[in-house]
């Protein structure tokens, strides 16, 4: 019965000097000598079992008393390369040499039958020969892992062999395992750090075999307990034979484990993971065997290492394959948006990520300048926020990464499952323009290869000690945190950003390419209009002319009938000739030069409302401005139009009282509508009326030329133009004219400026 | 009687003049010609116009097919026996180019040919008040040499 384990004894698992615990298992003797007259100093107090005399005949006594000379310098000779076979006491037994505290530490251990060399030769000779084989290699990482966890099996015939491998932040995994039919398995299962506590990695590192034959086996003592030297145990750190903390032994009998033996995996002498392997009974491991594990493990290591760096020339070679996508000449076709949807999985192979979101502004292709969602990322409006949030915030080499980004925007703060790691490159200093890449809580990408919901029986000890538990801590410990950014990650983000800024240069010249044969066609375009409405236009003014000299010669004899179908046709002419008007002025706003100047709104739309003041007047109609509306830079000239056009709408389109026209504007930095989420426009007009409304799919086509949703005689006509007229007019300006309605609600006319091209 | 000469290929246009003309009435006589080479061809006395009376005032129209308006303003403003005839333009067009065009090619005013009905009235009565009423117009001399 083990005594067991409490919270306060867990927490000072960092703190315990495992490697002066001062005792050894009882599976073989330990004896430390010094090293100049070969004179016994320590001797574990197992002794008399193997060497026929107790510690205290041999403290003291030179070494040959156990051990002959030339056995001695064989050991001396032999043991840099394993274990050497040495007869002690009339038993064969390996023995094993180090030195420590001045001392030179022999740990004697007997041989069973079963340990037969050769055996172990072969098996192993088989394991290393598939680790290095080209089939392996081809294979991959996780190929190369489960042959390890075979190979190790298969030489010591333990029940679970696990290739455990440890995280930037010294969480570990279980990336590999080989089992006995009918034993649990751990493959999936993350640990926290605080498993393997920060000195037992330390010890790992420096020692990188460990045995525990048995559990529960009585810790053998040394004699002396203390040396007279250092007032301590002597230093076991390089034993083979050290006894292991009562913490870890409890553990391993939480998880039904008799016997355990672990190999260190050291990449450039840090420690990167474990094989981890168990037993469900006790169960030693030769020496000779134990060695062989050492130099798969370090095969494994090299075999690894070659692997990761092929690894990552290949993911250089795919980020360089894509910034190739990106720079070749001839996208100009197409937009940038189209470009980088196509290579969305290279975008987020790039940093490793789940989602990507590119806020590219309004020249990358998509309407209003909406960011360009790949993959798992928040909402439009998330990312709009998260942007201008990010905006704000100095970016050192424009660069932005955090992998709980809960911790740092709130906002986002329940969005682990898509966006707990962000990282970001600013690809503007002027603008908000960002490359996005998110990824989830790393507790959501773990899988469990086991059956999580098997009953777990209830052991004694501390639930905390348990694989399973252990998991639970670990998950709970990375809530709403991603896996880390690496340099690599950050170094591809900022190579990303030379790619996608060259992509919008060379868009942006290949937009003004088209933009100057949009010009001559417009120019043509404008010709044909105005030549064709003065010429359309001349028959009617015709029509209207002998009409109206028909009602002037013939009005009183033509009677009523003849009268209202001579007005009729008036109308209809009139009509037409409106919209003629209303299309060559249309024609002509592609040849506009804009006048830009510094514009007082309240003047602006204090003149239009006057010039409307009678049609207002006679719709009771009152006019809303809650607040002045300020001053902004446009051509007054043409958004007095706008305005003029919006407001007479807003008050012709209603039929129930109270009639009203709202107008005002949203300024830097002021919440906005959900309607106007997707405007970076420093200030935002609107003109809001509570009439009639508009449904929803009609709300891109009362844009159109000559669209009309009413009939011509209703709502006091109109020639469907204006709208259209405002929304280039606008256009022109580098703004944005739409609508936000519903029929029976209103609607509210949202529009922004750009700002004066310079230059 | 030194007319008033009246260059507009719209029949209907000219005719509603026309009639406001007669009904002013207007004090001299509106003679009317469809376009710009019979114009030109009135104001040299070619062919038909032999013998043409030399307007007081001319009423040009800018879009006219064949020889445009402004060509006939170009002619005559470049005439030192022409140039002094003033030449109200009368379009349907309010482009500024084209109303600076017609300034710089020596046009003495530019009317906007407004929408039919009233408006043309008022237009027309105007164009009556200023040139026959409170203008002097150039004495009708000189005749080509």
């Amino acid at each position: 019965m083990s005594p067991s384990v409490s919270d306060a004894d867990l927490t000072v698992c960092d703190r315990e000097p495992i490697h002066l615990l001062g005792g050894i298992q009882p599976r073989g003797v330990l004896v430390a000598f010094e090293p100049a007259g070969g004179t016994i100093a320590v001797v574990s107090a197992n002794a008399a079992g193997l060497l026929g005399a107790g510690p205290d005949a041999l403290v003291g006594q030179p070494l040959t008393r156990l051990l002959p000379r030339d056995a001695l310098a064989r050991v001396e000779a032999g043991v840099a390369l394993g274990p050497v076979n040495v007869e002690v006491g009339g038993r064969r037994c390996s023995a094993l040499l180090h030195e420590s505290d001045g001392l030179r530490v022999l740990e004697l251990e007997p041989l069973s039958d079963a340990d037969e060399d050769r055996a172990v030769d072969e098996s192993a000779l088989g394991a290393v020969h598939r680790l290095v084989s080209p089939l392996a290699r081809v294979k991959g990482a996780p190929a190369l892992l489960q042959e390890a966890a075979n190979a190790v099996r298969s030489l010591i015939g333990y029940d679970r062999v696990m290739v455990y491998r440890f995280h930037a932040d010294f969480h570990g995994e279980v990336v590999a395992e080989s089992v006995r039919d009918g034993v649990d398995r751990f493959m999936g299962l993350h640990f926290p750090a605080s498993d393997i506590p920060v000195q037992a990695r330390a010890l790992y590192t420096r020692n990188t075999l460990r045995l525990i034959a048995d559990v529960d086996a009585e810790v053998v003592g040394l004699v002396p307990a203390t040396l007279p030297g250092t007032g301590r145990p002597l230093d076991l750190s390089g034993a083979a034979l050290r006894s292991v903390s009562e913490i870890h032994l409890e553990y391993l009998r939480n998880m039904g484990v008799g016997a355990s033996f672990s190999v260190s995996l050291l990449k450039d002498g840090r420690l990167w993971g474990l094989m981890a392997c168990h037993h469900l009974s006790p169960r030693s491991v030769s020496a000779a065997r134990r060695q062989a594990c050492e130099v798969l493990a370090r095969l494994l290591s090299l075999q690894l290492d070659a692997e990761e760096r092929g690894m990552e020339a290949a993911a250089q070679a795919r980020r360089a394959s894509l910034l190739n996508v990106l720079v070749v000449p001839g996208l100009g076709e197409r937009s940038p948006v189209r470009v980088l949807e196509a290579q969305a999985p290279l975008l987020m192979d790039l940093t490793g990520a789940t989602g990507v979101a590119l806020v590219l502004g309004a020249s990358a292709g998509l309407p209003g300048g909406a960011p360009l969602l790949l993959g798992e990322t928040p909402t439009e409006a998330e990312v709009l926020r998260l942007v201008s949030w990010l905006s704000e915030q100095a970016l050192p080499n424009d660069l932005f990464h955090v992998d709980r980004l809960g911790d740092v925007y709130a906002p986002l703060a329940a969005r682990a499952e898509v966006a707990a790691g962000l990282l970001a490159v600013r690809l503007d200093p002027a603008v908000p323009h960002f490359a996005l890449w998110f990824r989830p809580e790393v507790a959501r990408s773990v899988t469990w290869a086991g059956n999580p919901n098997k009953p777990v029986r209830p052991e004694p000890g501390h639930a905390r000690l348990r694989p399973r538990a252990s998991f639970d801590v670990w998950r709970e410990e990375v809530r709403d945190a991603s896996l880390p950014w690496s340099a690599q990650d950050l170094e591809a983000a900022r190579a990303l950003k030379g790619a996608l800024v060259g992509v919008m240069l060379r868009h942006a010249e290949e937009v003004a390419r088209l933009s100057r044969e949009l010009a001559r066609s417009n120019a043509e375009l404008d010709a044909f209009g105005g030549t064709v409405a003065h010429d359309l236009k001349e028959p009617l003014r015709g029509i209207l002319q002998y009409s109206s000299f028909l009602q002037e010669d013939f009005g009183p004899t033509l009677g009523d009938a003849g009268r209202s179908q001579l007005d009729a046709l008036m109308w209809l002419a009139k009509r037409t000739h409106d919209l003629l008007d209303s299309l060559f002025e249309y024609s002509r706003l592609g040849r506009l030069e804009l006048a830009w100047e510094e514009t007082d709104h309240q003047a602006l739309v204090g003149d239009v409302v006057r010039t409307l003041g009678a049609r207002l007047e006679e719709g009771r109609v009152e006019l809303r401005l809650p607040r002045r509306l300020p001053t902004v830079a446009c051509d007054p000239v043409r958004i007095r139009q706008v305005w003029a056009n919006l407001i007479s709408n807003a008050a012709k389109y209603q039929t129930a009282e109270p009639r009203w026209v709202e107008v005002g504007y949203f300024g830097p930095g002021e919440a906005r509508p959900e309607a106007a989420r997707h405007v970076t426009a420093p200030y935002l007009f609107f003109v809001k009326d509570p009439g009639i409304g508009i449904a929803p799919q009609f709300h891109e086509a009362i844009f159109e030329l000559f669209r009309r949703l009413h009939p011509a005689q209703a709502f006091g006509g109109g020639s469907g133009a204006g709208l259209a007229i405002a929304r280039r007019l606008v256009a022109l300006h580098g703004g944005m004219l739409w609508v936000d309605s519903a029929p029976g609600c209103g609607s509210t006319f949202y529009f922004t400026l750009g700002e004066e091209p310079r230059g | 009687m030194s007319p008033l000469l009246l260059v507009e290929d719209s029949d209907p246009d000219a005719e509603a003049l026309e009639r406001i003309a007669r009904r002013m009435p207007l004090p001299v006589p509106v003679v009317r010609v469809r376009d710009g080479e019979s114009a030109l061809d009135y104001l040299y006395q070619r062919g038909a116009y032999a013998e043409a009376a030399r307007p007081v005032l001319i009423l040009l129209d800018m879009h006219m097919p064949g020889i445009s308006g402004r060509d006939v303003l170009a002619r005559l403003k470049a005439d030192p026996h022409l140039r002094s005839i003033p030449v109200i333009i009368f379009s349907s067009s309010l482009a500024a180019e084209d109303v600076d065009g017609a300034y710089a090619e020596g046009a003495n005013s530019y009317l906007f040919k407004p929408e039919v009905g009233p408006q043309l009235q008022a237009t027309a009565e105007a164009l009556h008040a200023f040139w026959f009423k409170a203008a002097r117009l150039p004495t009708a001399e000189q005749q080509g040499a």
